[in-house]
C-alpha cells in the first residue's frame, strides 16, 4: 500500500473525536467540512466505541481523507488502522511503544503524544514520525489532564528537533496567537473546528493564521501545487527560485522537474509556479 | 600480459569491479572501500529531497567525481514509464546519460520486469542514454537488449542485497556464452570467491554493494573483492583444466619407490 506522508510545516491536524452526543452522520459531515476547509491530516480519536464500530468509522473517515488527498491517522489502535487501511497510528503514552506499532503497521506514519520534555526526547529516540505537545490548555477532550501550557511549546521550539510536532490541547481561534508565538508551526485541533458553526470556515480560519506565520506558506484556499506527490500550499507570485529558497534547498544540489520541464542542478530558471502545477525535485543518493 | 581493458560503449576500464553505494555506515567508510576496491564506476540512486527536512544534501559532496563514472540507478521504479522519467532525472542531475535501468514491480524479491525493461530501453536508446539493463539471466532477454541497443547486460545472480550467491548458474552460462555485449553480473553476490567464479565463468565485469557494505570490515571487503575479480578474470583468460571423473596423477607414474609384495587395502 502507498501511504500519504505527513505534510509540511504550517499544517493543520483536526484530531477528529467521536462523541454520544453527535450523530455519526453530521460527524462524517463536519470531518468533511474540515477537510474541504483545509485540514492537513486527520486523525479518528474513539476512545469510547468498540473495535467493530470504530472499524465501519474509520473506513469511512479513511474514504474522506482519501478523496482529500490527505493522511489518515487512527489513533490508540494499529489493528484498527491496519485494518482500516490508514496512513498511520497515534499512541498516547498508555498505548503500545512505536516499535511494537510498527510491527503491525510497517512504513505507516507513527505519532506519539508528549506532556514533556522528557517524553518528546522519548518520542525522538523512538523514531516516531511526529509528536503532539500539549495540552497547551486543559480540554474537555482529556479531563483529568494538567495544562502543561506554552512553556512547553516553547521548550520544544528551543529544541530545534528535526521531529515535527503539533501543539494541541484548547487552541481556538482566538488564543491560537500565543501558540505560535510560542514557536508552533502545526497545530492540532478537536473541537475548535469539529464543534464550530462552520467547520470548513473555521479549518480555513486555521489556515490561514498557521500560513501567515510561515512567511510564504499562504492560506490553502489560494490553491495549492503538487510537490514530490504531496500537496502544498501555493501563494501569489510563487516562483521555482523562491520555492527552494523557501525550501532550504541548495539549487546547486538539486534537479527540478516542472510540468514536464526538467531544469538541470544549478540551472533552475525563476519560473512562476501556478496552482495546480506538479513539481519534482530530486537530488542524487546511494543506491546500488 | 596483453591488454585486457573493458570497453562498454567505447569506454575503457581497466577496472572489471563496479561498486554500489547503498548501505554504507557512513560516507567516510564508504569512500574507502571504494578507494581499496580499485573501482572505475558507482552506482548511485535518483530520490526526491525531503520536504521539511533542510540539510538533506545527499550523496554529491561525497564522492570524488574526478576518480569514478557515475552510474545512476532507476531503482524503485515500477513500470517503463517511472524509469524513463528517472533517467531523465538523472541525466539532468549527473551530466552523464548513462543509466543503469532497473524495472521491477516486485519488493520482496525485486526481480525485474522483463517486459517493461525492455520497452524502457527503447525509449531510452532512443534518446541517446548508454542503458546498462538489470534483468533476469535469460539469455533470449539478454539478445533483445542488446538488440535494442543497450551497451550491457546486468543479469542477477540471485536476489538483490540477499548475498545468497551464484543461484542461476546454469541460466547464467547461457547468457555469458551467447552475450554479443559485455555481461555485468548484478545482484546477490554474497562473498568474493562468488564474484570470482563468475569471472571465471566469462562474465566481463561484477557490480557489488550489499556484499562489501554489510560486511564488517568493509574496505578490507573492498580490497577481497578486487582480488577476487581480478583473480577470476585471469583465470578466465589462462583457460580452465578439463575436468575429469577420475583422478589424474599429477606426479609421475613410473619409477615409484615400492616395497616387494605389500598388501594393499582394498
Amino acid at each position: 500500500m502507498t501511504r500519504r506522508a505527513l505534510p509540511a510545516s504550517g499544517s493543520l491536524y483536526l484530531v477528529a473525536t467521536t462523541r454520544a452526543s453527535l450523530p455519526q452522520s453530521d460527524f462524517l459531515a463536519r470531518v468533511e467540512a474540515a477537510l474541504a476547509g483545509g485540514a492537513d491530516v486527520v486523525q479518528l480519536r474513539a476512545t469510547s466505541l468498540g473495535a467493530l464500530d470504530t472499524l465501519r468509522l474509520a473506513e469511512k473517515v479513511g474514504a474522506l481523507a482519501a478523496a482529500a488527498g490527505v493522511p489518515f491517522i487512527v489513533n490508540d489502535r494499529p489493528d484498527v488502522a491496519l485494518a482500516a487501511g490508514a496512513d498511520g497510528v497515534h499512541l498516547g503514552q498508555a498505548d503500545l511503544p512505536p516499535e511494537s506499532a510498527r510491527r503491525v503497521l510497517p512504513g505507516a506514519i507513527v505519532g506519539r503524544s508528549t506532556h514533556s520534555l522528557e517524553q518528546f526526547a522519548r518520542a525522538e529516540a523512538e523514531r516516531a514520525d511526529y509528536a503532539g505537545v500539549g495540552p497547551v490548555w486543559e480540554t474537555p477532550t482529556k479531563p483529568g489532564r494538567a495544562a502543561v501550557g506554552l512553556e512547553y511549546v516553547r521548550d520544544v521550539a528551543a529544541r530545534r528537533s528535526a521531529l515535527p510536532w503539533f501543539a494541541i490541547g484548547g487552541i481556538t481561534l482566538d488564543n491560537i496567537e500565543s501558540v505560535l508565538d510560542a514557536g508552533a508551526t502545526r497545530v492540532a485541533v478537536v473541537r475548535a473546528v469539529l464543534d464550530a458553526r462552520d467547520p470548513a470556515e473555521a479549518a480555513a480560519g486555521f489556515r490561514a493564521a498557521l500560513g501567515a506565520r510561515s512567511g510564504a506558506l499562504g492560506p490553502a484556499r489560494a490553491g495549492t501545487i503538487r510537490l514530490n506527490g504531496e500537496k502544498y500550499p501555493h501563494r501569489d507570485g510563487l516562483t521555482l527560485r523562491a520555492l527552494l529558497e523557501e525550501l532550504g534547498v541548495d539549487a546547486r544540489k538539486v534537479v527540478v522537474m516542472h510540468g514536464d520541464e526538467i531544469h538541470r542542478a544549478g540551472r533552475v530558471p525563476d519560473a512562476p509556479v501556478a496552482p495546480g502545477d506538479t513539481i519534482e525535485i530530486v537530488t542524487m543518493m546511494q543506491g546500488g | 600480459m596483453p591488454d585486457d581493458t573493458l570497453v562498454i560503449a567505447g569506454r575503457r576500464f581497466a577496472s572489471r569491479l563496479m561498486l554500489g553505494t547503498g548501505k554504507y555506515r557512513d560516507f567516510g567508510v564508504m569512500r574507502e572501500a571504494l578507494a581499496a576496491s580499485g573501482t572505475e564506476m558507482v552506482t548511485v540512486s535518483i530520490r526526491r529531497v525531503e520536504i521539511g527536512a533542510p540539510g538533506h544534501a545527499g550523496i554529491l559532496d561525497a564522492l570524488d567525481l574526478d576518480a569514478y563514472r557515475l552510474l545512476p540507478n532507476t531503482a524503485g521504479c515500477r513500470t517503463a514509464e517511472e524509469a524513463v522519467r528517472v533517467a531523465r532525472l538523472a541525466r539532468a542531475m549527473t551530466e552523464t546519460a548513462w543509466v543503469k535501468l532497473e524495472v521491477i514491480p516486485d519488493a520482496s524479491y525485486l526481480l525485474p520486469d522483463p517486459v517493461e525493461t525492455l520497452r524502457a530501453a527503447e525509449v531510452l536508446v532512443g534518446e541517446g542514454f548508454t542503458v546498462l539493463p538489470y534483468m533476469p539471466p535469460d539469455a533470449v532477454l539478454a539478445r533483445r537488449l542488446a538488440d535494442a541497443g543497450c551497451a550491457t547486460v546486468m543479469p542477477l545472480a540471485s536476489p538483490i542485497g540477499s548475498g545468497r550467491g551464484v543461484l542461476a548458474r546454469a541460466s547464467l552460462e547461457i547468457v555469458v556464452e551467447q552475450a554479443t555485449v559485455p555481461v555485468v553480473v548484478d545482484a546477490g553476490i554474497g562473498v568474493p570467491s562468488e564474484a570470482a567464479a563468475v569471472m571465471e565463468m566469462g562474465a566481463d565485469a561484477v557490480l557489488v554493494n550489499t556484499a562489501i557494505a554489510e560486511s564488517a570490515d568493509p574496505v578490507r571487503m573492498a580490497a577481497a573483492f578486487r582480488g577476487a575479480v581480478e583473480a577470476g578474470r585471469i583465470a578466465r583468460l589462462a583457460g580452465r583444466m578439463p575436468v575429469r571423473a577420475h583422478a589424474s596423477p599429477s606426479s609421475p607414474v613410473t619409477g615409484v619407490v615400492r616395497m616387494p609384495e605389500v598388501e594393499v587395502p582394498a
